[in-house]
């Protein structure tokens, strides 16, 4: 048995802005739930002054005196901590869990931060940005990137970021150099993938050679299934969820689909 | 007096007008000539031909008489009926019509205390109706009336806000109420629950079927067949109840003194009986006048038609405890009872509203089913709950999804779930 929360609607005039997800956030409720769930993407900039004139407009002046106490004695995470504790948004044992998860990112290195980061927006469908994370992570002078496996994931992640945006040249090249990494025969059916989107119906040079003719022609039948499968779902899907509409309102729906989808992909550039 | 509160009894056939003096402390109502009895105004209306002149009551009767206007009468049912007259070839909507009548009626008041600013308005209707109520304001609109300085009223809540006016001694037991008009024979009845803290002030009215047509007392015959009539009523009604006193009203009793010996008698059995015509006018007036108080004059739950019977609430965390959160409370006006709050879901599959009648407190819990709103992750999904009446017992309740920010975006959807209560 669940709770109902009780909330407050304020007329906020100047939302704080979370660059990263490409959103404002309007209320207490909000800033918890981004604190909470995104606490990888927040970093020391995180508790600037656009954070307190946000808190002010809350109406939260205890808060704010808290913030600026903790931002002398403490770090960050004690900051986003404090934040939750005085909005009470979550329970007891939530912020338990929060603590904890605080203290696992704190005892991780930066590189494991900012991959995590990276796996967060790309969930989140921020391609651009995790793209940033993923480059910041090979950057990184830090031990995880010692191991190839490691690294090898990180160009693949990378590669998954190109392919998403359509950037298939792009992703390809990445793929390579993590097959460069491992010569991990499971990136071949990737790579086969990636070709037959630029329209070639073979496996790229660097994986020819460990490709027989049975796998080959398993990598094309896995391909018909998904490319038959794909449109039944996602954006396929909610195109020809339109066709059910009156003809008179189809167009307009299509538009205003077309539209969204437009917005959608110019706040993922932007972030 | 800088600003009018007014009270206004609107009936088909006549209505009548009541200005509170907070000076006096008491309501006066608004006579047209010397006798009681001009306190009623003829719920009509006149145009003059050729002219933009409208006139109302008496003299609408006498011009439109005298083939110098066009009359439209009966317009409060027409106002219910959304019904519309044509004029000189003019199709007046009944909103509109509505609106000539109370311009010209408030021009009354204005006139004789000499201000045209309305501080507040009461109206006393015989019935409560959702659409009645909406044109109404729609017609008050076109006055220029503002409407948050306008109050719905049924007979019955008017009659206990006037028997409660009174000195105490009048109403330690039941008190009742017989209003004779050309619309019908009415019965209310109040008493106080005794035992409850605020006090609670009941009161009901029925319709009588013994209702009868008011040219029956043009005759010595007929008034023999009304004092006959209104005696067995009285014999049914007020059998075997502690009664104080009773109020007689409506222009169908003016005179009763001549006509109904028996039913007199039968009423005047150890108790004050009282006879007047802005019985409801004047309840008006003290409500408006009482609404304009920041402490009200009246410590009491009025349960009555026009009034909700019981309490609509849930429970919510706020401010980090989890406690009872009343939507409307019985006793309020439901007309007026219309509430909304926003609550974020935690791991909530089902809202549940809680219905405690005042009279029993027993709680009945409407459940409404969340099922259909967009998946998300828990807390990340905000409603706003809607809670409306279409009476005083029909209840909708509607559940808005207004998503998560910018975080999850508002679907829009609503689920909207119609239920009685008692």
């Amino acid at each position: 048995m669940g709770n109902l929360i009780l909330s407050r609607p304020l007329d906020i005039k100047r939302p704080y802005y979370v660059q990263e997800l490409g959103v404002h956030l309007y209320s207490a409720e909000e800033l918890c739930y981004y604190i909470f769930h995104y606490v990888m993407l927040i970093d020391e900039s995180f508790a600037d002054e656009r954070l307190l004139d946000f808190i002010h407009q809350l109406d939260q002046p205890r808060l704010e005196e808290r913030i600026l106490r903790t931002q002398e004695q403490g770090g960050l995470y004690d900051v986003l901590y404090v934040i939750l504790q005085e909005l009470r948004y979550y329970s007891s044992s939530d912020l338990f869990q929060f603590r904890r998860q605080l203290e696992k990112l704190s005892r991780s290195s930066a590189a494991e931060r900012i991959r995590a980061k990276g796996d967060l927006l790309f969930e989140r469908g921020q391609y651009y940005a995790a793209l940033r994370a993923y480059n910041q992570v090979l950057e990184q002078d830090s031990r995880e990137l010692a191991d190839s496996e490691y690294v090898s994931r990180i160009w693949q992640n990378k590669a998954a970021c190109y392919a998403r945006t359509e950037h298939y040249a792009e992703a390809m090249d990445n793929m390579k150099n993590a097959w460069l990494l491992t010569r991990n025969p499971g990136l071949a059916e990737k790579m086969y993938a990636l070709n037959r989107l630029m329209g070639l119906d073979e496996v790229p040079e660097p994986v020819r050679s460990v490709v027989t003719d049975d796998m080959l022609e398993q990598f094309r039948s896995n391909w018909d299934k998904r490319w038959q499968l794909a449109a039944y779902q996602g954006k396929a899907l909610e195109a020809a969820a339109l066709q059910d509409k009156a003809e008179s309102e189809r167009s307009k729906a299509y538009l205003e689909l077309l539209f969204r989808w437009k917005e959608e992909y110019r706040k993922k550039q932007l972030s | 007096m800088d600003e009018l509160i007014l009270g206004i009894d609107l009936c088909d056939t006549h209505s009548q007008i009541s200005v509170f003096s907070p000076e006096k402390g008491e309501p006066e109502a608004i006579l047209t000539g010397e006798s009681e009895s001009t306190s009623q105004i003829s719920t009509v209306l006149c145009k003059l031909k050729g002219s933009d002149t409208w006139l109302i009551g008496y003299e609408a009767y006498r011009r439109a008489l005298m083939g110098e206007g066009t009359m439209v009468d009966k317009l409060v049912k027409l106002l219910y009926k959304n019904g519309s007259a044509t004029i000189e070839g003019t199709r007046y909507s009944a909103v509109e019509l509505m609106g000539h009548y109370i311009e010209q009626l408030l021009a009354l008041p204005r006139q004789k205390y000499g201000t045209d600013a309305v501080r507040c308005l009461a109206f006393s209707l015989r019935e409560l109706n959702p659409d009645l109520l909406d044109r109404l304001t729609l017609a008050c609109d076109a006055c220029g009336l503002s409407r948050d300085k306008l109050r719905f009223l049924s007979h019955t809540e008017c009659f206990s806000f006037f028997v409660a006016s009174r000195p105490r001694e009048i109403w330690p037991n039941i008190v009742v109420g017989f209003d004779l008009t050309d619309e019908g024979l009415d019965y209310y009845e109040m008493h106080v629950l005794r035992g409850r803290r605020p006090q609670v002030l009941e009161a009901r009215r029925e319709a009588l079927e013994e209702a009868f047509d008011l040219d029956v007392l043009d005759t010595a015959v007929g008034e023999r067949m009304a004092d006959s009539i209104l005696s067995s009523c009285a014999d049914r009604l007020l059998a075997k109840k502690l009664i104080s006193s009773v109020f007689l009203t409506g222009d169908g009793f003016l005179n009763v003194t001549t006509w109904a010996p028996e039913f007199l008698r039968r009423l005047c059995n150890k108790r004050k009986v009282f006879e007047g015509q802005h019985l409801f006018a004047d309840g008006a007036a003290i409500q408006a006048y009482d609404s304009t108080r920041e402490e009200s004059l009246f410590p009491y739950v009025c349960i009555c038609e026009g009034r909700l019977s019981s309490s609509i609430s849930l429970y919510a965390v706020r401010d980090g405890r989890n406690e009872q959160l009343t939507l409307a409370s019985a006793g309020s006006n439901w007309y007026e009872a219309r509430a909304s709050a926003e609550f974020i879901l935690d791991d909530v599959q089902t809202l549940e509203l809680m219905i405690t009648p005042f009279a029993t407190q027993r709680v009945e819990v409407i459940p409404i089913s969340l099922a259909e709103l967009p998946a998300r992750p828990n807390k990340a999904t905000r409603v706003q709950v809607i809670i409306s009446f279409a009476s005083e017992n029909h209840v909708t309740a509607r559940v808005v999804d207004k998503g998560f920010g910018e975080l999850f975006p508002a679907s829009g959807m609503v689920i909207r779930k119609d239920f009685l209560i008692s």
